[in-house]
């Protein structure tokens, strides 16, 4: 198994990494300090499945957050350069339950948005090697704005799906590890070993390898594939075996080690039982498309930069059919397709974003992150009704400094639990939900 | 003042108080730096690194919940990250000021817990902040080397700096019971990061130099005691220099019956022996006590006049210290069971890496190196904060059959850096040391564990890689 998934490939990069040139020295990087505060405050204005959850009703909730962050990005020589930041954001616990309002308080979070060091070799204009370590953002995707990104975010079983805003200074969520990126001609080619520090069990191995292409002016494709923690930290956490037993290695918020399959009589009698294993690893595929006519046709100068491209990205959460819940892979197939529309200059974005994901199973992740590869189940909610996800962004910069944006969208917002109930179901959840945010940015 | 900077919730004369420090740091360096046009000339230093590695053998870790519950480390992969900044201030032609901030991330624990993995699923990971300095320096003389100077604040004093992991006795850990502390790329042995808060008081005059050290507990409890310390140096030649110090540790209590808790009931251990039965005649422990340290420095290159080394290879190293003068009942009986010896040595490396260097330590201490009876300073959030027992003066546990905690009297340390384009760095450990992982995490909101080292027996060992950056 792991044979197919190019062990070879961090072994060569390691190489290659061995023969960078220590002998070079700086004694005076330059250094580059970028900043940004902000402030975004939105409600959900309807939250179908949870209002039938007495304990987190998230409809009318207020979500609101504050934040700075200050970053440097250093050249220290031709070679290495790095990009550090520090940060703290003002957040509070989700106010869905209203019975316990006095526990719902606020904290001051600390977080580094980046940590990185980069060493670059430069062959030719069109020809680069680079290699990053430490804990830095990859953005395979830049036109999304919300949805997509589905090669490098949530879990493959069960194949939950994440979404959401770009910090401040349009920095992703970070990934830590490394990266190797080789760019030749209209080719980029970028593999990326990344450790697990969000989604648990943490410190998973996966293998990422993106190729994007450039063939004409204003075409972009991009082809990838992630070999999701194809190096266990613990394969018993992992890959729970028959012997699991959930009450011990799970604990209560586990769903399960394991699927059993009941093979039924006309009286519904059990004639026999099967046993299915599986795994939170898996491979995701993805493929994504961006299109600008303006660049291919020389059309609309007096347009923006963004404005009237389209492009897409569809993926396949897990190639392997496994059990019931994963036995057809049609229903691992997000799509989404964005468009920003033409404003003339007058906005810097709007842009609208459809996703179709025919999905049967929950995409409440928190059984995975208690170790569970099987969904969870809840008989009063219908995950037909969840197939459809929309996103509305604008954003608009004023003075070069000032950025304000807004969203509405039905999408995969996560509110979270309160205090010691945790949750890790989406908000909206059927066609008729929504929410709405803003946010207002000072950066430089 | 008091209520700007938070300090006024506790018991105690306020000039005890952290904050006191601070608010003077800061208005002097705000005065300073107002009395100048256009501000303060001032540089930033940054640092940021990535630390991974992992646990290869661990045999028996428990918590500080006095039950003995086990905590299993062995396999567990350890990872970090961090980012800090530090901005110096030039505020006048003999004085500096400096502070920065920084943010690491902070994990529960991996490790099984009674046998069972799932607290590996409640573990909390999360970004905690910290303050790299907050210091007023004033000097007389170049500035590099003064002939006096005096810092306030919260700084850092590394008073040997051939130490790669294990030593620096003088300034880490207890005296009673006596405990060493370290790890891998432990924050109080990094010279990027504050590990003193209070003053110092620096003489250099040739080869000759002291450093007077009024240090505030900011670290263990129970917090805001002051000790007193002093640190001689002398160069004898151009190759050899040994030096001495003395730490009269918490001599001024914040509170003392907090210092020498007497009879008080305590839930973790007792903090008084009855010496003799037939008089009951009683000894109370006390969290007061004196250190006192050697060390030396002899670089054989200079000797041997080999050409191609580095500038440290072929250094040899020590430091030795007893943790407590006085011996006093029967868990502190015998001084030699106070006596930590460490001797390093820089292997000739010929410029390949910065340094590559054996470091080894000889204890004899037959309790656990477990600060269960003092207090946890390795939690990972607010809320998974445990319940620990008033701060005891004695060896975790006591009372009873201790364990046989002599296993874990030789320590060892391999450590290898390699500084490139001068500003990036890669660092290598593997050792038995005195690393201490966080608690595991038990509920949502509940955790154990914490105060107790991985490493117990000379089969247990773990590596770490780092690669970091600095400007």
């Amino acid at each position: 198994m792991v044979s197919k998934m190019g062990i070879a490939n961090p072994l060569a990069l390691l190489a290659v990494t061995a023969a960078l040139p220590f002998g070079s020295r700086a004694d005076d990087p330059k250094v580059e300090y970028h900043g940004a505060g902000w402030l975004q405050m939105g409600r959900v204005e309807k939250s179908f499945t949870t209002e039938k959850h007495e304990i987190n009703n998230y409809t009318h909730t207020w979500m609101r957050n504050a934040g700075a962050v200050f970053e440097a990005n250093v050249s220290i020589d031709e070679h290495w350069d790095g990009r550090l930041g520090l940060g703290a954001v003002n957040v509070h616990l989700s106010r869905g339950k209203t019975t316990n309002a006095n526990i719902w308080y606020p904290f001051w979070v600390p977080f580094v948005p980046e940590a990185q060091i980069t060493h670059t070799n430069t062959f030719s204009e069109n020809s680069k090697l680079s290699f990053t370590f430490g804990s830095f953002g990859v953005d395979y995707n830049p036109d999304a704005k919300n949805l997509g990104l589905y090669l490098m975010r949530g879990y493959v079983y069960p194949g939950s799906l994440v979404s959401g805003f770009t910090g401040p200074l349009g920095v992703l969520a970070a990934t830590t590890g490394a990266m190797g990126s080789y760019r030749f001609g209209k080719f980029q080619y970028d593999q990326i070993l990344v450790s697990e520090t969000e989604d648990k069990p943490l410190y998973d191995f996966s293998l990422a390898e993106i190729l994007t292409v450039r063939p004409a002016p204003g075409l972009e494709f991009g082809f990838g594939a992630n070999h999701y923690r194809f190096i266990a930290q613990d394969k018993r956490l992992t890959s729970p075996g028959k012997d699991c037993r959930a009450d011990m290695e799970m604990g209560e918020n586990g769903i399960g080690c394991f699927e059993v399959v009941n093979t039924l009589d006309a009286d519904g009698n059990i004639l026999s039982s099967d046993t299915i294993t599986g795994s939170l690893a898996g491979t995701k595929l993805m493929a994504r498309f961006h299109v600008d006519p303006k660049a291919m046709f020389g059309l609309g100068e007096s347009l923006g930069g963004g404005e009237l491209v389209l492009y897409g990205e569809a993926a396949v959460l897990g190639v392997k059919n496994v059990g019931n819940y994963y036995k057809d892979i049609m229903r691992r197939i997000p799509v989404m397709m964005g468009f920003n529309f033409p404003t003339w200059r007058i906005l810097d974005n709007l842009s609208l974003e459809v996703e179709y994901y025919a999905s049967r199973n929950s995409s409440d992740n928190l059984g995975a992150q208690f170790g569970s590869w099987i969904p969870n189940v809840d008989p009063d909610v219908n995950n037909a009704r969840d197939d459809w996800k929309w996103s509305l962004n604008i954003d608009k910069i004023v003075a070069g400094h000032v950025k304000f944006s807004a969203q509405v969208a039905n999408d995969h917002l996560r509110v979270g639990g309160y205090h010691n109930y945790a949750t890790g179901v989406e908000t909206t959840t059927t066609p008729e939900d929504w929410y709405w945010t803003t946010k207002a940015v000072y950066f430089f | 003042m008091g209520k700007f900077f938070g300090c006024i919730h506790s018991k105690g004369p306020d000039f005890m108080r952290s904050g006191i420090p601070i608010a003077l740091l800061a208005s002097a360096i705000a005065h300073a730096a107002s009395a100048k046009d256009g501000g303060a000339p001032f540089k930033i230093h940054g640092q940021s690194w990535l630390d991974a590695g992992k646990v290869m053998a661990s045999h028996d870790t428990l918590t500080n919940d006095g039950t003995g519950d086990f905590i299993d480390q062995e396999g567990v992969w350890l990872q970090t990250m961090g980012v800090q900044f530090t901005a110096v201030a030039d505020l006048s032609g003999n004085m500096e000021g400096a502070f920065g901030f920084g943010a690491h991330k902070a994990t529960h624990s991996l490790g099984r817990f009674q046998g069972n993995t799932k607290v590996k699923y409640l573990a909390v990971s999360l970004f905690q902040n910290f303050i790299t300095q907050a210091r007023l320096t004033y000097f007389q003389g170049e500035k590099a080397a003064p002939w006096l100077s005096g810092t306030i604040g919260s700084f850092n004093y590394t008073y040997n700096r051939d130490s790669k992991n294990l030593g620096s006795y003088l300034l880490r850990g207890p005296v009673y019971p006596g405990l060493l502390m370290g790890g891998f790329q432990d924050f109080s042995a990094d010279s990027g990061k504050a590990n003193v808060m209070g003053f110092q008081l620096h003489h250099g005059a040739g080869s000759f130099s002291q450093d007077l050290i009024l240090k505030n507990e900011k670290d263990l409890p129970p917090t805001f005691d002051w000790s007193l310390a002093c640190v001689a140096k002398y160069k004898m030649s151009d190759a050899v220099e040994i030096g001495g110090g003395v730490n009269f540790y918490r001599l001024i209590p914040y509170n003392p019956k907090l210092e020498t808790p007497g009879k008080l009931s305590v839930d973790g251990g007792r903090s008084y022996e009855i010496a003799d039965t037939v008089t009951h005649d009683t000894v109370f422990f006390s969290h007061q006590g004196i250190k006192v340290m050697g060390m030396f420095s002899v670089e054989l290159n200079k000797f041997l006049g080999m050409g191609g080394l580095g500038p440290d290879d072929l250094k040899l190293y020590g430091e030795a210290a007893i943790l407590g003068t006085r011996n006093y009942g029967t868990v502190y009986g015998k001084i030699g069971e106070r006596m930590p010896v460490m001797l390093g040595f820089n292997l000739p490396a010929w410029g390949l890496v910065d340094f590559l260097s054996v470091e080894g330590e000889y204890y004899k201490s037959p309790y656990r190196n477990d600060l269960a009876n003092i207090g946890t300073l390795n939690n990972v959030a607010d809320w998974t904060l445990q319940n620990p027992a008033r701060p005891t003066p004695s060896p975790a546990p006591v009372g009873g059959a201790y364990p046989d905690s002599t296993r874990d009297n030789l320590k060892w340390s391999v450590n290898v850096e390699k500084t490139v384009a001068g500003h990036v760095k890669f660092l290598g450990q593997v050792a038995n040391d005195h690393y201490r992982p966080r608690p595991v995490a038990t509920g949502l909101t509940s955790s154990t564990g914490g105060t107790a080292e991985t490493f117990t027996t000379p089969q247990d060992w773990y590596f770490m890689f780092r690669v970091g950056y600095f400007f």
